[in-house]
């Protein structure tokens, strides 16, 4: 198994954002995250990632209790995440982000010289191989998810957390998109994804977990979740036909 | 002994009334643009060398030419403002701003330099020498009354933030500047009021501590270094915190010369003051 | 930058160096000579600095601190236990880098200006300190005593050894700036100074990374401080003041940040407007320089904040030399 959530929960000042959340991810599964805005699901990103220590809970990363660990720590040991709120290098080349992601994490290069084709690799998988000389600042949307997207695998994860790669893209860049997830996932990699668009959602995963108010309130395969009543009345929508095809956001 | 020890006391109380009164210039600042005002101490000299010249040349009493000195510094402060710093502001990085306030800092300093040269200079009044009994201690006139003018600026600043309008809409400011901005706030004159009112505050600190003080090119540097433990003490953007913060530091600084000897009062401020800026920021990444 | 880029800019370095290395053959007078001494001095402190300021973004505005730490650990050596200023520069340079990593590790969870605030607040307490310390001398500071002028005393006759000694040093810190920015240390510094989440989020020990560039920028500057000390030849507390922290600080903004040629510019730039302004108003005018000084800066700040180098960057026949891809906002064409 490669990810368990344990009984995780977690209390700002008065406020509960997660609540005895437990599921697990198996090896080389692709896992969607789903559920309204405000759920939980950046926050439990964060517990899993160890930006947030959990109130109570524990994080299990491939059999080891990481909970303690810090996100550094956790990147030496395959895991990888992308920021919903983007993070790139700003005044860093588009170039030397992906440089500086595979340089650090387990991959570990020496030295540019070593980190630098392999950074090439991945700009070309991405698609930002013209872009490379580009400030990270002044790139595009679209162009920013394919950057945090390539900085994360070049940290060549195990597990790769990606937190709304898609928002904000349009029809075609979605498919994209989703063709590049199930590329990486081909290569071996797990993946746990947040998302609100459901048409990515449904081709991509093969297990959903959905949040509401801190607390998982379903979690099984597609078919049973988009069907799922609870789900329909909360999140998708009351028309059924809708619920598998349309756009959420 | 117990009369050595209100001695401390008194003292500490009235000099921490000028730590409070230059926090709270900082606050306003801070509070409102999120800036670090490195030139504070700075605004304060100016201030003290307006006063000097108004005294000196027109034979103004020095509390006479405060709301003189509050408007040149407003409007000096405004022009810095408008000028200098919000062009700076929204930019993820704020280096550049205390960059910006750093180099108004050497300017200021150095202007005054060539312009007063680095003589010590105060001012003489008929009153500057007189005494107080006050709870059994000696307290120098001019402390006194300069401490009595500063709670009465406090209020009146604290009215005006709490009770005005435009108070209220400087506070909205600092809370939320889109916000602000979307219920039809100019933001922008909200900025250049609140370091005009910043300048303005140094600026009467500065006549209230010429009577009994002394200025120099240099004074403003330790007041700087003061206002910004006060607004660590106080809290950031609280005008209350800011006069409690004052007070305590005042107290702290005495106290600390008391204790271990004048020659080390610095290094009692300055290691509280670290002490309580890692202390705080300590306890708020606990909270994550 | 493109290989072509690199090797122009190599090639100006080498020419850069040969005329520095020529200079003293065409210009005796001394007084030449100190002030290019001075500038190397200067020039040394700002790239120092830079590695922990630029590089890794922590702005630190205490760094006379070290600088003075140096000056005194190899001047104490020198005169109490016969320790060669060499081997007491590198003593000093350790031992700064070991205290600055010390007092600034807990600092390094305070954000921008409380970080500069911090750092203010510690030179000034070792300033207080200092001027109440026995065996420093207090407040009157050690002046050194007229030892042997011999190679291990690092005292010399004339200026044309400090020249070429000030020289050497510069180029060797230079040198290691430059190297570090390209290493995987130096990515991890630009990391860190970019965003510490994402650095986390990568794989970088932002601690750490912040703990190695306090100690090698600090080690730099103390050592340039040991410098200073046999060259002066008189040390005291003041050298602390925040206005020479301040001053080591500008010629890396004004040159450019963060970048490998900026602080050079920079202190090639500022140092003979001081010193062209010291001559022309002399002691008419004292602190004229520093009006002067702070005008550029304010000037800079408000146009080009990331410096002259960023301003040279902007200029097409500039970057057709060097190929420079960083520096300016311009996408490349497709």
């Amino acid at each position: 198994m490669m990810l368990q959530i344990q009984n995780v929960s977690k209390k700002f000042r008065g406020l509960q954002a997660l609540n005895d959340v437990i599921f697990s991810v198996q090896e080389k599964e692709i896992v969607g995250l789903i559920g309204p805005n405000g759920a939980g699901k950046t926050t439990l990103f964060n517990v899993i990632s160890g930006f947030y220590q959990p109130s109570s809970g524990h994080i299990i990363y491939k059999g080891t209790d990481v909970t303690t660990l810090q996100p550094f720590q956790r990147c030496a040991l395959g895991m990888a995440r992308t920021f919903q709120i983007m993070k790139p290098l700003p005044y860093m080349s588009v170039l030397d982000n992906v440089i500086a992601g595979s340089m650090f994490g387990r991959n570990c290069s020496r030295n540019v010289a070593v980190a630098g084709p392999h950074a090439f690799g991945i700009l070309e998988f991405t698609g930002l191989l013209k872009k490379q000389n580009v400030l990270a600042k002044e790139l595009g949307t679209a162009d920013r998810k394919r950057l945090e997207l390539a900085r994360a695998l070049a940290a060549k994860p195990d597990l790769l957390l990606l937190d709304e790669v898609m928002s904000g893209l349009n029809h075609a860049e979605t498919e994209e998109c989703v063709a590049l997830i199930r590329e990486i996932n081909k290569s071996g990699v797990t993946i746990l994804l947040i998302e609100h668009i459901m048409k990515a959602v449904v081709t991509l995963c093969e297990k959903i977990v959905v949040l509401h108010h801190g607390e998982k309130i379903a979690e099984g395969s597609v078919d049973a979740v988009m069907n799922d009543q609870t789900v329909i009345d909360i999140y998708l929508g009351k028309d059924d036909d809708k619920a598998l095809t349309s756009t959420v956001n | 002994m117990s009369g050595v020890v209100v001695q401390v006391v008194i003292n500490g109380i009235l000099v921490g009334g000028f730590y409070a009164l230059m926090g709270m210039g900082l606050n306003v600042i801070f509070g409102v643009m999120k800036i670090v005002n490195f030139c504070q101490g700075e605004l304060l000299m100016v201030g003290m060398y307006l006063t000097y010249l108004f005294t000196s040349t027109l034979g103004l009493d020095p509390y006479l030419s405060l709301p003189l000195v509050a408007i040149i510094m407003m409007c000096l402060g405004a022009v810095i403002q408008h000028g200098l710093i919000t062009p700076l502001l929204g930019a993820a990085n704020d280096s550049n701003l205390i960059f910006m306030t750093v180099g108004l800092m050497m300017l200021m300093q150095n202007l005054a330099l060539v312009l007063f040269k680095s003589d010590y200079r105060t001012v003489q009044t008929g009153y500057s020498l007189k005494n107080i009994h006050l709870l059994g201690q000696v307290v120098s006139l001019p402390k006194l009354i300069s401490f009595g003018v500063l709670i009465f600026v406090t209020f009146l600043l604290y009215a005006f933030l709490m009770k005005s309008e435009t108070g209220k809409r400087i506070r909205a400011t600092s809370q939320n500047p889109i916000g602000a901005r979307l219920v039809g706030i100019n933001i922008n004159r909200m900025y250049i009021l609140s370091y005009a009112i910043g300048a303005a505050l140094a600026g009467i600190a500065g006549t209230l501590l010429l009577p009994f003080y002394y200025v120099f090119p240099m004074v403003g540097a330790t007041f700087t270094l003061r206002a910004f433990v006060v607004v660590v003490l106080g809290g950031l953007g609280s005008i209350k915190g800011a006069f409690v913060g004052g007070i305590v530091l005042g107290l702290l600084e005495t106290m600390g010369a008391f204790v271990v000897g004048p020659q080390f009062k610095d290094s009692v401020v300055f290691l509280t003051f670290l002490a309580i800026l890692i202390l705080r920021q300590h306890l708020v990444s606990r909270a994550r | 930058m493109t290989r072509v880029g690199y090797l122009r800019t190599f090639f100006v370095e080498l020419s850069l160096l040969a005329v520095l290395l020529l200079v003293p053959f065409f210009i005796v007078a001394p007084y030449i000579l100190h002030v290019f001494i001075m500038l190397f001095y200067v020039a040394m402190l700002a790239v120092a600095w830079n590695i922990l300021g630029g590089l890794t973004g922590q702005f630190s505005l205490g760094h006379a601190a070290f600088m003075a730490m140096g000056a005194y650990a190899s001047t104490l050596l020198l005169i109490k236990f016969n320790v060669t200023p060499w081997i007491g520069m590198i003593a000093g340079g350790i031992l700064a880098g070991v205290t600055a990593a010390i007092i600034f590790y807990p600092c390094f969870v305070l954000r921008g200006p409380y970080f500069a605030l911090a750092t203010i607040a510690f030179a000034e307490t070792f300033r207080n300190l200092f001027t109440n310390w026995e065996m420093v001398g207090k407040a009157q500071g050690i002046l050194l005593p007229m030892v042997d002028r011999s190679w291990y005393n690092f005292h010399f006759s004339g200026k044309l050894p400090y020249y070429y000694i000030g020289l050497g040093m510069l180029l060797v810190i230079y040198g290691s700036f430059a190297i570090l920015e390209r290493s995987r240390l130096g990515y991890g510094f630009k990391c860190v100074r970019e965003d510490e989440d994402t650095s986390n989020a990568i794989g970088i020990n932002v601690v750490k990374y912040k703990l190695l560039a306090t100690f090698l920028s600090a080690a730099f500057t103390a050592v340039a401080g040991a410098y200073y000390a046999q060259y002066v030849r008189y040390i005291e507390p003041d050298l602390m003041l925040g206005g020479y922290s301040i001053e080591i600080v500008l010629p890396a903004i004004i040159g450019g940040i963060g970048t490998v040629g900026g602080p050079l510019l920079g202190a090639f730039l500022l140092m003979p407007i001081s010193e062209y302004l010291r001559v022309m108003l002399g002691n008419v005018i004292p602190g004229g320089h520093l009006i002067a000084y702070a005008v550029i800066l304010i000037v800079i700040i408000r146009v080009k904040p990331l410096g002259l180098v960023d301003w040279l960057n902007g200029l097409k026949w500039y970057r057709q030399l060097s190929g420079a891809k960083l520096g300016v906002a311009e996408a490349v064409k497709k």
